[in-house]
């Protein structure tokens, strides 16, 4: 048989699906899911128009326009839907949220399941000053509220007026695509949420914070929670997605940010949620997935950052008013650090790791950098928050199927040789040269080793690779051997059906 | 229009010239069939189909047998389909586990015949076959050739990379 070419008509009979009708492909793709149909456009020519069609029919556009209005007193971010009225958001405001029900009605009549939001800017909105934290006021008196009553039609409502209301509206896929804005990318995004302090305040945060977490939070109240998010920087070359039964729960975890005023009681309501899908599936191997998978189109490309003062806290670095500036000066504070990894808080996605209920039974990390793999509990004399990785995984040990680690970088991690000891240090004795000597790294070998001292019965599938361990204190980056990660991962899979 | 007509069954002749018998009540499980004999009255030849061989017409029969006694939906039944994808009957699941070939043929017959709920079963089996895959996967599932060349694939990728996660 003649060998097909691509770009040629095929030579071959046309296969079972090719050969059925328009009409019933269409049948069959209206079926899919939204990702899955978006695969469809680039399987041959058969399928591509039927499923782009598809797609159209259930994408919904919107488009904003955001810049700064410097009115008096209070100047503002303003967004203003290219077809609405004006849309005025002032960011140290957090009631304001969008109302996601109604934001299909100027294109579709149905409910779509794609929705696409598409922000630009104006050239005022890149001499703004990030400088200052006078810059936001919340409004003070009712009237300045009234721009959100009637501007784009009902898209958002404050909740404390008794203005929701909640429509079904089953996204499956939400785009925010800020790459016409410039200064909004996933660095700024992510670091920009965690660096809370005013004068670290950006745009990005604020857009963060006001913008995609209360939009998120709508879709999540509204019937979306299955929703997938994704959110296109303004280089357009990264972008990234989070995908998981807790989306909702793991994107806020992920981006570093609160629950805006009011879901709390949402999030408590997930939970239960979650026990009834686990307890409807008790006899069966079905669990949650999450899977973090960060693309850069462009690898060797590294952006640099200075770490937030936050992430000084979650390493427990600053103790002290003398310890925190010996310790920035030999550490994080005024360095600047490399990576091309994005980072996560994987507590915080897997908010419910540690509940009985909760099964865990594929994890996916590829491209991210693990900032909470720290080796003290809660209750540790440092107060850090976090439990390890390890501990994340080992809870569900029972449960796991699949693990896949790819180019994940663990970030450095310390524990005190001496208070492991039960011991205590002088902890104004800290520089570089003593910090070696009584700290020691959390790697990637320390992971693996813990992990390998449980029993994995379910796991048949691990992928180790590419794995980065963080130097402490210079953060310059090692690895694991390949005899290291290929001992660990047999090791891992013999543990099956071990009692 | 003709009398309804009282005859008990009704002789069904494939494309390969077999004819088989079946019950008039299973037989009209099929909304052309039905028309067909409504329209008719008494019809005593076998009913051509001439879309459908005889393994296929026999598997279709025997899926209106055992669905015989199902309410007819309504014609303009709102059912969100997309949520259900999954949800197919225990035994249709059964039915439907054959090699491609057949299910296809399945499906065309009863787009053919007009049994909706077959249709859909139909429809619902192969959705479940593609869902979550890759283009690669899907080519491998259905033996399908790429036949865009290079550029045209790239184009389409650039043209939807922004929005598009494959």
């Amino acid at each position: 048989m003649e060998k097909h070419k691509r770009g040629q008509p095929a030579v071959d009979p046309p296969s079972g699906l090719s050969r059925l009708p328009a009409e019933l492909l269409i049948q069959i793709f209206e079926l899919l899911p939204i990702t899955t149909l978006e695969s469809l456009t680039v399987v041959c020519k058969r399928t591509s128009p039927i499923a782009s069609f598809i797609l159209h029919r259930e994408t919904s556009v919107h488009t904003f326009l955001i810049r700064i209005t410097r009115s008096k007193p209070d100047p503002y971010l303003k967004m203003e839907p290219a077809l609405f009225t004006e849309f005025y958001l002032k960011p140290e405001e957090t009631e304001y949220k969008f109302q996601i029900g109604r934001c299909y009605g100027h294109r579709l009549e149905g409910k779509p399941r794609r929705i696409i939001y598409r922000f630009q800017h104006e050239d005022d909105f890149l001499k703004f000053s990030l400088d200052s934290s006078t810059l936001f006021s919340s409004p003070e008196k009712q009237s300045d509220y009234s721009p959100y009553r009637t501007a784009w039609g009902n898209i958002y409502w404050r909740d404390k007026h008794g203005k929701l209301r909640v429509h079904g509206l089953s996204a499956e896929k939400v785009v925010l695509d800020f790459s016409k804005v410039p200064g909004i990318d996933w660095n700024s995004l992510v670091w920009g949420a965690m660096g809370r302090d005013p004068e670290r305040s950006s745009w990005s945060s604020i857009i963060l914070l006001h913008l995609i977490n209360p939009l998120m939070a709508a879709y999540w109240r509204t019937g979306s929670e299955e929703a997938m998010f994704k959110i296109v920087g303004s280089n357009g070359n990264y972008s990234f997605h989070a995908e998981s039964q807790l989306k909702g729960a793991g994107f806020f975890g992920l981006l570093g940010a609160k629950l805006v005023s009011g879901t709390k009681d949402g999030k408590l309501s997930r939970k239960s949620e979650i026990e009834e899908e686990v307890l409807e599936n008790d006899d069966g191997d079905d669990g949650e997935h999450l899977s973090i998978v960060y693309n850069a189109d462009q690898p060797d490309q590294q952006w640099g950052y200075r770490l937030p003062k936050t992430i000084e806290k979650q390493h427990g670095l600053r103790r002290n008013g003398t310890l925190r500036e010996r310790i920035s000066k030999c550490s994080v504070k005024d360095k600047h650090i490399t990576f091309c990894h994005v980072p996560v808080l994987l507590s915080s996605c897997l908010v419910y790791y540690s509940d009985p209920l909760f099964k865990l039974s594929s994890l996916h990390l590829e491209g991210v950098q693990i900032l909470d793999n720290q080796m003290k509990r809660r209750e540790s004399k440092m107060r850090l928050l976090l439990d390890g990785f390890s501990i994340l995984l080992i809870w569900q040990a029972p449960h796991l199927q699949s693990l896949v680690l790819r180019n994940v970088k663990m970030e450095c991690s310390i524990a005190r040789k001496s208070e492991r000891r039960g011991k205590s240090v002088n902890r104004r004795c800290w520089d570089g040269r003593i910090a070696r000597k009584e700290w020691v790294g959390y790697t990637w070998e320390v992971f693996l080793q813990e992990l390998a001292m449980y029993n994995w019965p379910k796991l048949t599938h691990i992928v180790l690779e590419d794995l980065l361990d963080s130097e402490p204190f210079t953060y310059i980056p090692t690895r694991p051997s390949k005899e290291i990660l290929e001992h660990y991962t047999t090791k891992l899979l013999g543990t099956k059906g071990v009692a | 229009m003709a009398t309804p007509s009282t005859q008990a069954t009704v002789k069904l002749q494939s494309n390969d010239n077999v004819v088989i018998e079946v019950e008039r009540a299973i037989a009209e499980r099929s909304v052309l069939i039905k028309n067909m004999l409504e329209d008719c009255g008494e019809v005593t030849d076998a009913i051509p189909i001439s879309n459908v061989n005889e393994s296929i017409l026999r598997k279709v029969i025997e899926w209106c047998e055992h669905h015989k006694n199902d309410p007819v939906a309504a014609e303009n039944e709102n059912d969100d389909s997309r949520k259900k994808t999954t949800d197919i009957d225990e035994w249709d699941q059964k039915f439907m586990n054959v090699d491609q070939e057949m299910l296809f043929e399945i499906i065309l017959a009863a787009n053919f015949l007009d049994i909706k709920p077959l249709l859909d079963t139909g429809c619902k089996t192969v959705a479940n076959m593609i869902k979550g895959k890759s283009p690669e996967e899907i080519r491998k599932l259905f033996n399908i050739q790429n036949d865009f060349t290079p550029e045209e694939e790239e184009q389409i990728r650039r043209e939807n990379e922004w929005a598009e996660d494959r």
